[in-house]
């Protein structure tokens, strides 16, 4: 059904590309509801992609997170109030971007390593500007018909669905000047915000700081290496030519309101076996004051998977960390019961197997520890 | 043209005449697997996929239901995510490693995947996991699947059964549940 959906969009696209005419950016929200035969099948088609997204679960399901960053958009652009649309999809790649329609999604992955609200508006800026100014038709018009095609098939046969998706709007960038355009327009957007516009090239360094540490390979934007260098060049010049304001960073509001997603992000990553990332995020303690105490636990969780020499005491010590900053979070209590029971420190061990129980009757686990507090009286004590 | 249509479909040919001949029959009078590794109770009228360290078992095609009996070496145990198996590994670790390692041999990591329990349990005398996951194919069909498994010194023993949830997976669970029961280490191994 989606690759019925992609395919439409993408039969769409080739249609207004064969359409030789002028493109003019929206002056204003009056105007989006005036759009021409070939935008009104582009905005349909990107309705359907809209509503494929929400039915195959892609929508991050905090509504509180939800508005907080429509909020921004809608500071950001508020003549378009209800004309954009931003919506948080549910997925650790490094990417957000915009449909033809308004639409404009940012993921989790992004949102989890961005550092503050200044800098997630330096993103929304930039991809609504590619609304505006109709940069996806625009592109169209410039690109050949084959390019179109061969842009198809490697949409279609992508995987994940999200991947296909996302295809076919700014996901892989528009060309370099429309990017610019959308790095001065989207930097003056944030200038009239009262946002701190020192933050813009920020956002992309922390961003390439990321794919080069993480050794992150994916074709998306905003986690393409030389697309990230590029944003830092552009914001740099910028910031050069338009003294730097220091308004609003937005630092303490976007830390609550992102605070569970980053401990998601590391539990999604464990869930992979992907421990050297949680140990990239989490051993740098500039880093580490992101997120929320708790975060110990995971990174306990990384050294006790990687298990190299002295990973044991490590993770051990990460788990006191954790109980002792974050005592109503659970799991550490369980992680380190089993660090104890492995050192053969069994009535440590039985003691927080105990608690953990105690503070998580319903634990899903609780049949694994049940017998591992069995098996702690026939060996030998502490 | 015509030449490579030919050859594509003498391969197709080859490689359908190469499956047909490794899928072998079970009957009830010699229903005892047995290879160099473990033996199990096969059932009757089943078809098995014999690949050595690994059997694949099935009545109405792999698509419609599938049981796998596996054996991997302590190195090779979690190819994705690059751990080994060892007997340090408590059971649920096991049982961790094993859904990173099904989630991360997706390319989407199965998002959608539910891990409806998660239960520690035993098999020939040794301690393992018994996991029941759910999810759902692109086209919308739900699937359900479980998975058991344990260490020893030789390597990791895993057992699997994965069907549709409509029809299938309720009706031949027993099935799984017998070659579970009548699974065995075989002693050569065990003693190496």
């Amino acid at each position: 059904m989606i690759v019925h959906q992609l395919l439409y969009f993408i039969f769409s696209l080739f249609l207004v590309s064969c359409a030789a005419q002028s493109i003019k950016s929206f002056e204003d929200a009056n105007q989006t509801k005036n759009l021409s035969a070939e935008e009104s099948r582009i905005w349909h088609a990107s309705g359907e992609f809209d509503h494929g997204l929400v039915a195959n679960g892609s929508i991050y399901a905090d509504d509180r997170l939800q508005r907080y960053v429509q909020q921004v958009m809608d500071r950001l652009y508020p003549e378009y109030k209800g004309s954009i649309i931003v919506k948080v999809v549910d997925s650790p790649s490094l990417n957000a971007f915009a449909l033809p329609n308004g639409s404009i999604y940012i993921n989790t992955g992004m949102l989890a390593r961005l550092d503050n609200e200044a800098q997630m508006a330096t993103v929304l800026a930039h991809e609504g500007v590619h609304f505006i100014n109709k940069h996806g038709l625009k592109q169209r018009q410039n690109i050949e018909n084959n390019n179109i095609v061969s842009m198809g098939i490697t949409i279609v046969t992508g995987v994940p669905v999200l991947g296909q998706l996302m295809g076919a709007s700014s996901i892989y960038g528009f060309s370099r000047d429309l990017e610019r355009e959308s790095d001065a327009e989207g930097y003056k957007r944030l200038q009239d915000a009262d946002y701190d516009t020192s933050q813009a090239a920020i956002t992309f360094q922390y961003l390439l700081a990321e794919v080069e540490a993480l050794n992150i390979d994916e074709p998306y934007f905003f986690s393409s290496h030389p697309d990230l260098v590029e944003r830092i060049d552009s914001f740099t010049e910028l910031s050069s030519r338009v003294p730097g304001r220091r308004g609003y960073t937005g630092q303490r509001a976007y830390q609550e309101m992102v605070s569970d997603l980053r401990l998601e992000m590391l539990a999604d990553y464990l869930a992979v076996g992907k421990y050297q990332s949680v140990l990239l995020m989490l051993t740098n303690s500039n880093d580490f004051n992101r997120y929320p105490p708790e975060a110990k636990f995971y990174l306990g969780e990384a050294y006790r998977l990687r298990g190299e020499e002295g990973d044991r005491a490590r993770s051990g010590q990460a788990y006191q960390y954790a109980i002792v900053h974050a005592p109503q979070f659970v799991a550490s209590y369980r992680a380190l019961g089993i660090h104890y029971m492995k050192t053969e420190q069994l009535q440590k061990a039985e003691k927080l197997f105990s608690k953990y129980l105690e503070l998580a009757p319903d634990a899903p686990d609780r049949a694994y520890i049940e017998n591992y507090r069995a098996s702690l009286g026939t060996t030998k004590g502490d | 043209m015509f030449q490579i249509r030919f050859v594509a479909i003498l391969l197709s040919l080859l490689l359908l005449t190469s499956c047909v001949s490794n899928w072998k029959r079970i009957d009830d009078k010699n229903n005892v697997y047995q290879n160099s590794w473990f033996t199990f109770n096969a059932p009757a009228g089943w078809m098995l996929f014999d690949r050595g360290d690994s059997v694949t078992l099935s009545r109405d095609g792999p698509d419609l239901q599938r049981i796998g009996v596996v054996f991997n070496e302590p190195d090779k145990a979690f190819p994705t995510i690059k751990k080994p198996a060892s007997t340090n590994m408590l059971p649920s670790e096991l049982a961790e490693l094993t859904i990173a390692e099904i989630r991360a041999s997706q390319k989407n990591g199965m998002p959608g995947m539910e891990i409806v329990s998660n239960m520690p349990v035993t098999i020939d005398g040794h301690q393992g996991f018994a996991l029941h996951l759910r999810f759902k194919l692109d086209s919308g069909l739900r699937y359900e699947t479980l998975v058991n498994g344990f260490v020893t010194l030789q390597g990791l023993y895993a057992l699997y059964f994965r069907a549709p949830t409509l029809h299938f997976f309720n009706r031949d669970q027993v099935v799984y549940n017998k070659i579970i029961a009548t699974f065995r280490v075989n002693h050569h191994v065990q003693e190496k």
